[in-house]
């Protein structure tokens, strides 16, 4: 009976963290311009899915990061990817530093952020939305400094 | 023993630090191409007189520039060059746009860019479009465009809107040139070549050799083994002239030197000869005229 109630208390435990840690990696397009902005700034609308509103969030914010580095932001000052003509190439081949980069970094690189109700409606639709002005000759500056980008010129 | 081997992992690993360090130390930087932010003129204008008078494409010119050095890319100022070239012949020159050539040329500008600035007068209030050309200067091939028109306001200051609108554009404007290198890293640097005959010279273009190839084909030949992955396109040939006007060479020899036009134009020299040819030849940046004797 005590190993019933222990076993109960370890696996609410387990569940009750496994969900607070869980993060959406659900990647989609749906990154847009926001507005123009000046050079070095760049102003963005992501939408994010997940079962809790920071998770949500969470992945609003790192779906607009990955569509700038892999994508480009089409009308706006950087609808290139960051990462370069061959940005999925480039991607695997620092998939450590740029994993880290979206888990641990980017909040460094967000000068506004402006977060929208949370509305969960199901799990194929997104449930938050994240208005992000983001610092992009810092975050151009940084790949640069790391080696992910060749810096401007040949 | 522990210790000995402990010294011996030491040792290795101050060697092998050491041959990285060296590599490294040896390794030549890439040369740069230089770049030069110039004002747009039509045909019959003259490039210092609407530097003086427009106020407009002085600040977008300033802006452009400003752009390449947030990205640590310094740029040669137009007017500086313009300055020291007041008092050269070039600036008496009748024709404006030879001046526009010179002026390029004399600069040893690689690359440059040709700023315009329009004023939109409108009732709902005034706008200015900027337009943006990148060309590169050997071989004229364009590199990058990028038109960008500021919001309408109701204001006299345009400053203030070509400002907005080189801010809002550079970004994308300087990504797109970026792009243009990455491709020149890929496949190699951009040249142009005119090769013609001295008016003794007993050769011309359709002179036919043993093997019955012409000079042209024999040229043609070369230019395809020797230019980077076989890249080049010939605009024209005739019976005294050849004009090459783009072929690609490397950034690096194999050795990760820079690469050098001399040599490459030495080579080909070479080749004229063992083809029982003299040659005289004039660089000029990219561009190479050669002058068979």
């Amino acid at each position: 009976m005590k190993i019933n109630k222990v076993l109960i208390l370890v696996f609410s435990t387990m569940l009750v963290i496994g969900l607070t840690n869980c993060k959406s990696s659900k990647f989609t397009g749906q990154t847009t311009l926001l507005k123009s902005t000046t050079s070095g700034q760049l102003a963005v609308k992501a939408s994010g899915y997940g079962s809790g509103k920071g998770v949500s969030v969470r992945n609003a914010i790192e779906n607009a990061f990955r569509n700038i580095l892999l994508r480009g932001i089409p009308g706006s000052n950087q609808n290139t990817p960051l990462l370069g003509n061959n940005s999925e190439k480039t991607y695997k081949a620092n998939k450590r530093f740029l994993d880290n980069m979206l888990e641990n970094e980017i909040n460094s690189f967000i000068l506004e952020q402006k977060n929208s109700n949370y509305n969960f409606f199901s799990i194929n639709d997104p449930s938050s939305e994240v208005e992000l002005l983001i610092n992009l000759a810092a975050l151009r500056s940084h790949l640069e400094q790391n080696g992910i980008i060749r810096g401007f010129g040949l | 023993m522990k210790t000995k081997l402990l010294l011996l992992w030491s040792f290795i690993l101050v060697i092998t630090t050491n041959i990285n360090l060296q590599a490294q130390d040896i390794a030549p930087a890439k040369i740069q191409p230089k770049v030069m932010v110039i004002p747009y003129t039509t045909s019959d204008g003259s490039i210092s007189a609407e530097l003086e008078k427009n106020d407009l494409v002085r600040l977008a010119i300033s802006n452009v520039k400003e752009a390449f050095d947030k990205r640590n890319f310094p740029t040669v100022d137009l007017a500086a060059k313009l300055k020291q070239l007041r008092n050269d012949k070039v600036m008496e020159l009748e024709n404006q746009t030879s001046i526009k050539q010179d002026l390029i040329e004399i600069s040893g500008a690689d690359m440059y860019i040709e700023t315009e600035t329009t004023i939109n007068r409108s009732g709902g209030g005034n706008s200015v479009t900027v337009i943006l050309s990148a060309y590169d200067a050997f071989t004229g091939v364009s590199l990058a465009n990028k038109s960008g028109v500021s919001p309408r306001f109701h204001t006299e200051s345009f400053e203030k809107l070509v400002d907005k609108a080189v801010s809002e554009m550079t970004d994308d404007f300087m990504n797109t040139l970026q792009m243009r290198f990455e491709d020149i890293n890929a496949n190699g640097r951009m040249l142009a070549m005119n090769i013609t005959f001295s008016e003794e010279s007993e050769f011309d273009m359709d002179y036919e050799f043993d093997d019955l190839d012409m000079l042209s084909d024999k040229i043609e030949n070369w230019l395809e083994k020797n230019s980077y992955g076989s890249y080049y396109h010939i605009q024209g040939v005739t019976a005294t002239k050849m004009i090459v006007d783009e072929m690609r060479v490397p950034l690096k020899t194999e050795d990760g030197r820079n690469f050098r036009v001399s040599k490459f134009v030495q080579k080909f020299r070479k080749h004229l000869r063992t083809l029982g040819i003299e040659s005289s030849r004039d660089l000029q940046g990219g561009r190479i005229f050669i002058t068979i004797q």
